[in-house]
């Protein structure tokens, strides 16, 4: 199986394992499939809340997805399983040990936090095989890190080390490789304890208001902030902030 | 600009840079209601006094800002109307498009409403003890003092996620490491460098020191041929 699942209460955590390394309309497909399964179960006592990606993000494509057809039908059906991981609203950590190139890269620019062990490398070496990056990595690459350092990756295909991924800001932390997917699943946790709605309005307000002005992005955030201000999860927080206890909140 | 002697945030003229100090040290300058009338006063001054050539926020007491005062949450009779409240009377959006430099000096904790008021100044200056979060997940709602969309625009996506998602805190280091802040200093030097730093700027000419802010924060949501256009007029009005 090229992508596995794994639950810890509220959070689940996903471990990719392409055979070689190598991603095809198979495996993209089959982490699509997931993150539609986790994208429907937001509600009721089995919610997950937070996601880990974590495993063998991969190192390229196989030969067989390289010599789909160009032109839209293939190029669109190895995109829209990492379009469904990004499209997920609970927040998705990565945890990045290992080789993380081409569609692997891709894969890690879908999810919300990136952590990589000190062993992690990134690559975009599409143009090296006269291709481009199919998965979204021209739009993602740049929004992640700006757009001197993104073109430099996209130009060039060098490949960096997790410290230097961390000084372009790819990566939010560099951990030993030992650690990597503890602490990933540690925020996973911490971020699961957080009010439900408040985590997927916060992604929400984040990636969408990034595409707005700032203008329009301030009305969206006040307009998700009086949303919020319905949900007894938010009564449930204040209250207890007033009790120094704990919040219970429960998704409503 | 005459100097108004506000309750919750003291307004001092020291030369051509004013300072505006929320002043609430006994609980750690949590915006309140009244606090967010009085810096609306002071930021609506601001605004209209084209003397003015910097200006420094900073907090009196322990802390920059603690965040909103939760004790004030749900007062408004509906959701609505806090909707329209906030849309009548829009200190954010003061805050966000004045003229004026601004210059934040950070210590101690600057959470929630606190660190969002810094992310509308242009320069930030922390103290070695200073503590910066977006912990409103922990409550059960989003930051709504513009911190959702300011933070993606002064730091890397990945790092904007983790403080809004997680609610986790950085240490002044961390938050310069992420380009949060532009120095790290001890405390007792905070406000020192701060002036340092605002006198520097309110010595330039004030003209082109407002016209390049303003370039940068209108031309940053434009398309680029827009920006350069916008670019263009900004100097030929300073030139003429």
């Amino acid at each position: 199986m090229s992508v596995s699942l794994a639950f810890e209460d509220s959070v689940v955590i996903i471990t990719l394992a392409p055979e070689a390394g190598r991603h095809n309309r198979a495996s993209v497909a089959a982490l699509g499939d997931a993150a539609k399964y986790i994208a429907g179960r937001l509600d009721g006592p089995n919610a997950l809340r937070a996601v880990v990606v974590t495993g063998d993000f991969g190192c390229g494509w196989t030969d067989d997805a390289l010599a789909e057809s160009d032109g839209v039908p293939g190029v669109e059906a190895l995109g829209a399983g990492v379009q469904a991981l990004a499209d997920m609203p609970q927040p998705v950590v990565a945890a990045i040990a290992g080789v993380c190139h081409g569609p692997g890269l891709e894969i890690a620019l879908a999810c919300d936090i990136r952590l990589a062990a000190t062993t992690a490398t990134f690559a975009a070496p599409e143009t090296a095989l006269g291709t481009l990056p199919r998965a979204g990595g021209t739009q993602r690459l740049p929004r992640a890190v700006g757009r001197a350092q993104a073109l430099r990756l996209l130009l060039t295909g060098d490949t960096i080390d997790a410290k230097e991924a961390c000084r372009i800001g790819l990566v939010s932390s560099v951990l030993a490789p030992s650690e990597v997917a503890t602490e990933a699943r540690a925020l996973a946790a911490r971020i699961a304890g957080r009010g439900p709605i408040a985590t997927r309005m916060g992604k929400e307000a984040v990636q969408r208001g990034a595409e707005m002005t700032l203008e329009q992005a301030l009305r969206y955030e006040t307009d998700l902030t009086v949303l919020l201000q319905s949900t007894a999860d938010r009564a449930e927080g204040v209250r207890a902030f007033a009790a120094k206890r704990p919040p219970r909140f429960t998704g409503r | 600009m005459a100097e108004a002697e506000a309750p919750l945030v003291r307004v001092v003229r020291e030369g051509d840079v004013v300072w505006l100090t929320l002043d609430r040290p006994e609980r750690l300058n949590a915006v309140s209601l009244e606090m967010r009338d009085d810096l609306w006063s002071a930021l609506t001054l601001l605004r209209d006094d084209p003397t003015v050539r910097c200006a420094v926020l900073h907090g009196e007491g322990r802390a920059f800002s603690a965040g909103a005062d939760i004790t004030e949450f749900g007062t408004a009779p509906t959701i609505l109307d806090a909707r329209d409240a906030r849309r009548a009377r829009d200190l954010w959006g003061v805050m966000s498009t004045l003229p004026v430099p601004l210059v934040a000096a950070i210590h101690g904790f600057a959470y929630g409403a606190g660190l969002e008021m810094s992310l509308y100044c242009d320069i930030r200056i922390a103290a070695d003890d200073a503590r910066f979060a977006l912990p409103e997940v922990t409550l059960g709602y989003i930051p709504s003092a513009g911190g959702t969309q300011t933070a993606p625009r002064h730091l890397h996506r990945s790092d904007a996620l983790r403080l809004v998602t997680s609610g986790d805190a950085l240490t002044a280091t961390e938050a310069f490491e992420a380009g949060l802040v532009h120095a790290v200093v001890p405390t007792a030097a905070l406000l020192d460098t701060a002036r340092t730093w605002a006198e520097r700027i309110a010595a330039r000419p004030a003209e082109a020191t407002r016209a390049a802010k303003r370039a940068i924060l209108e031309g940053i949501d434009l398309p680029l041929a827009a920006g350069l256009a916008l670019e263009r007029r900004l100097a030929d009005a300073l030139n003429s």
